[in-house]
Formats: C-alpha cells, sequence, structure tokens
C-alpha cells in the first residue's frame, strides 16, 4: 500500500464543495420558484415544505434565492480567481524565469498594488467602472494578481536553476517552452492549492462587496446582499441571515477543508 | 493565571457597568420630566440658519430660530417676530409689524434692524445667487419707523409671505455658526459634531413656552443602532422609522403614524429614448401596481399620490391617485402604438443609502415584466447621485422622493416649467409651461388654485413621471411623553412635547 488514503479534511472538503457544486448547477438548471417572484402573502413566511428555508420581507422563496446567489458567488470567485491566476502565472513566470529589470519594474507595480487590502483595491476599480457582476469580478480580479504573481514567480526562480530546465535548455527549447510546458507543470501542486485559497477569498471578497451594495445588483441574489438585506429584520426574522449565513460558512468551510487536504497529499 | 485576571477583569467590569446603570436610571428618574433625549439620523450642517442646507439640520433649526411669521401644524402661516402682516393690494408690498418685547436668546430685544440686517443677509446677492432664491424678488427692506418692516417685491407675487419664515437673526452676532441665537422656544447650549446637540428651554419665549427644559440631541447614524438605541433606552424619541423598524420596537413607545410629505416616484428622464414617448411612459404608469408596492414594501402604509404634490398641500392638492389603475393589457398595447411590442430594456438608478426607494425599485422591476419589459437597478452612491442624476441629468430613470421646502405649490411644481434649472427630468410641455405662468402672474386666489390644479392634471395627463406615494413615516415617542404634531413640513416640533403626568 504505498499510496497513501485521503486525509479526512480532504474528504469533509471534497463532500461540502460537491454539494456547492450540486447547488450551483440546480440554481443554474432551474430553481424551484422564480426567486424575484414576489408574493404579499407570503411575506416573512416561515420554513414550511414548500418553501423549506420560508420567505423574505418580499415574499420571494428564500431557497430559491440561495440557489441563485450561490451560482452568483460562484461565478464571481471562478472569474476572480481566473484572472488573478492567469494573469499572475503571466507576469510571475516572465519575472521569475528573465529576471532582471522586468522583474524589477513588475514586482514593483506588484507591491504597490499589493500595498492596499484587496477589498480597497476593488472600491477603487468599481468606482472607475461603475458597480454590477461583471465589473465586480474584473475589480477583485485586478486586486489578487499580485499574490499569485509573486507566489509564480518564486516558484520559477526556484524551478529554473533545476537540471531538467537546463538540459531542456541545451536541448534547444525556447524560453516559453520551458516556462510553460517544462516548468509550470512542476509548480502546478503550489498554485493548486493557493487557487483554492484565493478561491475561498474571492468568496469573502464578493460577500463583502455586495454586502456593501456595489456587487450584484437588486433583485439579483448573492450570499452578501442577502445577509445585508436580512440584517433590518434580524430581531424579526432571524432565519434571514442564518440560511444565506449559514451556506455561505459550509461553501468557505468546504473550500479551506480541500485546501488542507490538497497540500496533505503532496 | 492569566486567565484568573481576565475573571477578576471581567468582574470589576460587570460591577462597573452595573454600578454605573444603576446611578444613570436612578439620575433619569429624577429629571424624567424635565429632559427628553433624541436621535436624528445625520449630524447638522451648519448652526447657521441661513446657510444650513440639508432637510435634517432645518428640522432642528426649527426650534431655536424664527422668521417674522412660521408655520403651524396645519401649514397656515402665523405671525411670529412680526405681530401683524399686511400684504398689499397689487402683492408688491408686504408690510410687518414687529412684536413687541420679542427677545433673542442672549437678552437683546428684536429690533427693526435686525429684520432688516436678517432679510438683507438672505437677499444679498454679491456672492452669487441670494441664500434664498425666491428673494432675488425683493427690491428693498424699508424700516419707516422702529416697530415696521416694509417689503417692496420686484414682480408681483401673491405668495412671497411663505418666504418670510427665514430666520431672524441678531445684528451684532457676527458667526452664526459657533454663537447660534434666535428667537425660538429652545436655545442653543453646545455641539459635539458627530456626537450630540444639547439644547435647553428659552424662559423667556414670547409664545407658549416649551414643556421640557432640557433636550439632548444625539446623532445615531447606523440604522440598525437605533432600533438597539430606542429598545435600550437610550434614546427616547426617534422621527421618520421605517415600519420593518417600528415593528421590532419593545412597548415602552408611543407610534405615530403620519406622512413624510415627500413625492416618490421613478421619475423618468423625458429627453432619454424610449421616454420621450408619452405613450410609453403612459404604459409604464398603467403597468404599476400602486397598492401592491405599498403592502410588500411598507405593510400597505403610505398615500398614493397621481401627480407632483402630497395631500399636505391642502386646497392646492388634487386627486389624481387613480388617473392610471393597473391595466397590463392596456399597457401592452400603448407599448405596441409606440413601436415596442416586445418590449423594451432600461435602467433605474437608485442611491444606495436609501433602502425604502430600493425596496420600491425591486418591486417595480417586477411588476413591469408583466409587460415585457426590463429594467436593471443601478445602485449609486448619494454624492453620485446628486452630480449625475440631479445636477448632470446623466440617467434614465431614477426612484426618489422630492420634497417641498415650503408650503407654496411652487416649491414642487416649478421644477417643470421647461426652462427650469432644476428641471431634472427634462420635462417640456408648452401647456404647462403656460399653466404655470398663470398661477404665478394671477392675483385672485380662486383662479391661482384652479391654475395650480391644472399644472397637475398635465403632468398626470402626459405621465410625466410614474408616479408613487408620499412614504409612511412612522415617529417613536416614549411612553414617559406625550403631544408629538406632525406638520405638512421637514420640522420637529420640539416645544409640543411634553412628559405625562405621573
Amino acid at each position: 500500500m504505498k499510496k497513501k488514503r485521503k486525509s479526512l479534511n480532504f474528504i469533509i472538503g471534497a463532500v461540502l464543495v460537491g454539494l456547492m457544486l450540486i447547488m450551483v448547477v440546480w440554481g443554474w438548471i432551474k430553481t424551484p420558484y422564480d426567486p424575484n417572484a414576489m408574493n404579499t402573502a407570503l411575506k416573512f413566511a416561515r420554513p414550511s415544505l414548500a418553501h423549506p428555508f420560508g420567505c423574505d420581507n418580499f415574499g420571494r422563496d428564500v431557497f430559491s434565492r440561495i440557489l441563485q446567489g450561490v451560482g452568483n458567488t460562484f461565478i464571481v470567485s471562478v472569474g476572480t480567481v481566473a484572472i488573478g491566476t492567469i494573469v499572475g502565472i503571466l507576469l510571475g513566470g516572465l519575472c521569475g524565469y528573465y529576471g532582471g529589470w522586468l522583474d524589477e519594474i513588475i514586482m514593483r507595480c506588484n507591491d504597490v498594488i499589493f500595498a492596499f487590502p484587496s477589498i480597497f483595491m476593488a472600491l477603487i476599480v468599481i468606482s472607475l467602472i461603475g458597480p454590477g457582476k461583471y465589473q465586480v469580478i474584473l475589480a477583485l480580479g485586478i486586486a489578487f494578481v499580485p499574490s499569485f504573481a509573486r507566489l509564480v514567480r518564486s516558484e520559477f526562480m526556484k524551478q529554473k536553476n533545476r537540471d531538467y530546465c537546463l538540459a531542456a535548455e541545451l536541448m534547444g527549447a525556447s524560453s516559453l517552452r520551458i516556462m510553460f510546458v517544462h516548468i509550470l507543470p512542476n509548480a502546478f501542486p503550489v498554485i493548486l492549492s493557493s487557487v483554492i485559497i484565493g478561491f475561498n477569498n474571492a468568496v469573502i471578497a464578493e460577500a463583502g462587496l455586495s454586502y456593501l451594495g456595489i456587487g450584484v445588483q437588486p433583485p439579483e441574489a448573492s450570499l452578501g446582499a442577502m445577509l445585508s438585506d436580512a440584517q433590518t429584520f434580524l430581531y424579526k426574522d432571524p432565519l434571514l441571515c442564518i440560511f444565506p449565513g449559514v451556506v455561505m460558512a459550509l461553501m468557505i468551510l468546504g473550500f479551506a477543508l480541500l485546501a488542507d487536504g490538497v497540500s496533505e497529499d503532496k | 493565571m492569566k486567565r484568573l485576571k481576565k475573571f477578576a477583569f471581567a468582574v470589576v467590569l460587570t460591577t462597573l457597568t452595573i454600578a454605573l446603570s444603576a446611578c444613570g436610571s436612578g439620575d433619569k428618574k429624577g429629571t424624567a420630566s424635565s429632559s427628553i433625549t433624541i436621535g436624528i439620523p445625520q449630524d447638522l450642517d451648519s448652526l447657521d440658519p441661513h446657510t444650513a442646507v440639508a432637510a435634517g439640520t432645518k428640522e432642528i433649526l426649527f426650534n431655536i430660530y424664527e422668521g417674522l411669521v412660521k408655520p403651524d401644524s396645519e401649514g397656515n402661516l402665523v405671525p411670529a417676530v412680526a405681530s401683524e402682516v399686511v400684504p398689499g393690494a397689487d402683492g408688491k408690498t408686504y408690510t410687518f409689524t414687529l412684536r413687541e418685547g420679542v427677545k433673542f436668546h442672549d437678552g437683546s430685544t428684536v429690533t427693526v434692524e435686525d429684520v432688516k440686517y436678517s432679510l438683507d443677509r438672505c437677499a444679498d446677492t454679491t456672492a452669487g445667487d441670494p441664500l434664498v432664491p425666491a428673494f432675488s424678488n425683493i427690491e428693498s427692506v424699508e424700516t419707516p419707523d422702529d416697530k415696521t418692516i416694509v417689503v417692496t417685491l420686484v414682480q408681483p407675487d401673491t405668495e412671497f409671505l411663505a418666504n418670510m419664515t427665514t430666520a431672524i437673526v441678531p445684528k451684532s452676532v457676527e458667526d452664526l455658526n459657533e454663537h447660534p441665537v434666535g428667537t425660538g422656544p429652545y436655545k442653543y447650549v453646545s455641539w459635539v459634531p458627530q456626537e450630540e446637540v444639547i439644547l435647553e428651554k428659552n424662559e423667556n419665549y414670547w409664545g407658549e413656552p416649551a414643556y421640557i427644559d432640557d433636550v439632548t440631541i444625539r446623532i445615531v447614524a447606523d440604522a440598525d443602532a437605533i432600533v438597539t438605541g430606542l429598545n435600550g433606552g437610550s434614546i427616547d424619541f426617534f422621527a421618520r422609522l421605517s415600519s420593518d423598524q417600528v415593528s421590532q420596537l419593545s412597548d415602552d413607545y408611543q407610534i405615530y403614524e403620519g406622512t413624510m410629505n415627500l413625492v416618490q416616484a421613478l421619475y423618468l428622464n423625458n429627453k432619454v429614448e424610449p421616454f420621450t414617448d408619452e405613450r410609453v411612459r403612459q404604459a409604464l404608469c398603467y403597468a404599476t401596481d400602486v397598492p401592491e408596492v405599498l403592502d410588500l414594501t411598507s405593510d400597505g402604509k403610505g398615500s398614493p399620490i397621481g401627480s407632483s404634490m402630497f395631500p399636505a398641500f391642502g386646497k392646492y392638492y388634487t386627486d389624481l391617485s387613480g388617473a392610471y389603475p393597473t391595466d397590463i393589457e392596456k399597457a401592452k398595447q400603448l407599448l405596441a402604438e409606440a413601436g415596442y411590442p416586445d418590449g423594451f430594456t432600461f435602467t433605474i438608478t437608485v442611491p444606495s443609502n436609501y433602502q425604502p426607494h430600493i425596496d420600491t425599485a425591486q418591486v417595480l422591476v417586477e411588476q413591469y415584466k408583466k409587460i415585457g419589459v426590463t429594467a436593471n437597478i443601478e445602485l449609486i452612491e448619494w454624492d453620485s447621485w446628486l452630480s449625475d442624476v440631479y445636477s448632470a441629468r446623466n440617467f434614465t430613470s431614477t426612484v426618489i422622493g422630492v420634497d417641498a421646502s415650503n408650503l407654496t405649490p411652487g416649491a414642487l411644481l416649478s421644477r417643470f416649467q421647461s426652462e427650469a434649472g432644476n428641471n431634472f427630468i427634462n420635462y417640456s410641455n408648452a401647456d404647462y409651461d403656460a399653466a404655470y405662468a398663470e398661477a404665478v402672474a394671477t392675483t385672485d386666489d380662486a383662479a391661482k388654485t384652479e391654475a395650480y390644479k391644472k399644472c397637475q392634471q398635465i403632468l398626470s395627463d402626459t405621465a410625466a413621471n410614474v408616479y408613487i406615494q408620499d412614504m409612511a413615516e412612522f415617529v417613536a415617542m416614549n411612553k414617559k411623553y406625550t403631544g408629538y404634531v406632525f406638520y405638512p413640513l421637514y420640522v420637529q416640533d420640539l416645544a409640543k412635547i411634553k412628559p405625562v403626568e405621573q
């Protein structure tokens, strides 16, 4: 038995993330009710068989809204991490492999962006391009680039002096080929676990921006926006806060455990 | 060891808090009859009544300063610093007799010099527009003797008296922001910015004096802290609560229900496609189910309105709320006639700090889906709303409430003249301009009222905007006090509040 068994963390994380993915796909295909349909008779309805999570202040089905909200949160997070990773790998790879003045310039710019908290950075971008789902992806994506770039750079610097790189160079491989065909796969495990952690941070950042009212625009749902709306009714109907809150907490927990599991496995 | 220390600290802290709160409540019992703590949602922008602009500031300054006349709770103008007003027959002159023995808070007696100084200060055009825009119509302020003030106008205006609520301040005080001195039932004691303003009763008030001696006005910016503050007993009074906030209050509070005195509507930019077409605007009106909006956003509270005026205007107000009953078929038909059989897409810009307007917009989005129209909400900050939407008119539609600075119909209707500087919806209608000009020019009261009603009718007929409601307002006051009075304007009359007899 050479192969180590997967850790418990990994299993729990994978189950939670799997559940979340099911919710996302479910929300995309069909929600039980139109998540935006209002109904006067169902204002603040308690959970029931017809409405498992109850209804909100407009009589909208909370479960349907959570399905839509998880989907929106997921899209924003995936988009954010995708931008952060791709741009980060390009910049970090170039800097790490070539070094020199190019490295100096890009990394110092990186430091400047890194100096701002990512939410603040996103706020600056939002104030320039306006609020909305896709704007938030771009804004958070930009804010996420520096941390990925830095990580990839150090990984590339470590790898480029290894024997296999020198060998490839002697074989006449081009720099680009060495960077992306030889080094990248070797740096992959490190990048993967930080992508998962980055995904978590993106979920939290998206919730934060939506909470401030500049993420997904109403009446569309996102977990952060649902929490923000529910805050007014904290005393009257605490369930409105609890359901989206618990779903968000489980989502983050799932990815955190998964990241843990991935790094333990190495 | 560390844990023990922590525990000891916690014990000390708890006993300290208990001691403090015990002391606090004991204190309160003794003086409950003569003091009150009021919460307001934002800080004051100035203590100078002539330069303050925020409605939230003016409602507080109402208690410190008075004009020659002041509004009462019915919306009538009653003499204040002046004891008598005689309007000239031609609508061009107003003669005021100074009330005898009115004293400023600093003890000096009000003279005609002070009155002339106050009015001249507001009419001064050396720095651009006068502080009170309507004062550009003043030709002269004269004081023939030490009891009489004569205000002469350039153009006749029979409603000019409404502007004479402008505060009378002493000529001797240079910086009113530092040393506010007025003639009102309360006088200023201190102001800690972002924290609190303290007022005390004016013992020498010329009229019916205030009941409560000390008033603390506490600034509570966070909407959720308001409910906590009221339930915890640190605030006795708060105006302009939402029905949701009210539903979370304890039984210690008496809830007064009134209206906010503003025109909430989906304001449409009449110069942006497709709202250039009257039929499209009417289609939206037919598609809007106002009772449903009220049910969903405020438990059905609020007064539906059908034009740019709210019921507090009394005889000038004409109820047009039934002009566009909800009729989806009619709306679709109008859209088809206008060339949009499959509907269209537009944006509703809403300031992100006004949850009631956001809620209304969300309901509208759902209602317009029924006629195939897709509305997207865009939330922007209040400052951006003021600059982009209100000033630059760079918007398609917006949900907002427009209030009136005084109870003359012009305060609400003048903005819809084609050339008006504050006509942010770019409304342009020759009939309207004519009707409004007639209303201003005529001195006959019946004809004037009729003309103003015609203005409202035109706004409704041409569906200038999708009119929704005069929003419900809830005031919570601790049951230890009574006597709250609603005004048809944005003011809080603290002098009428009195402690309940024990």
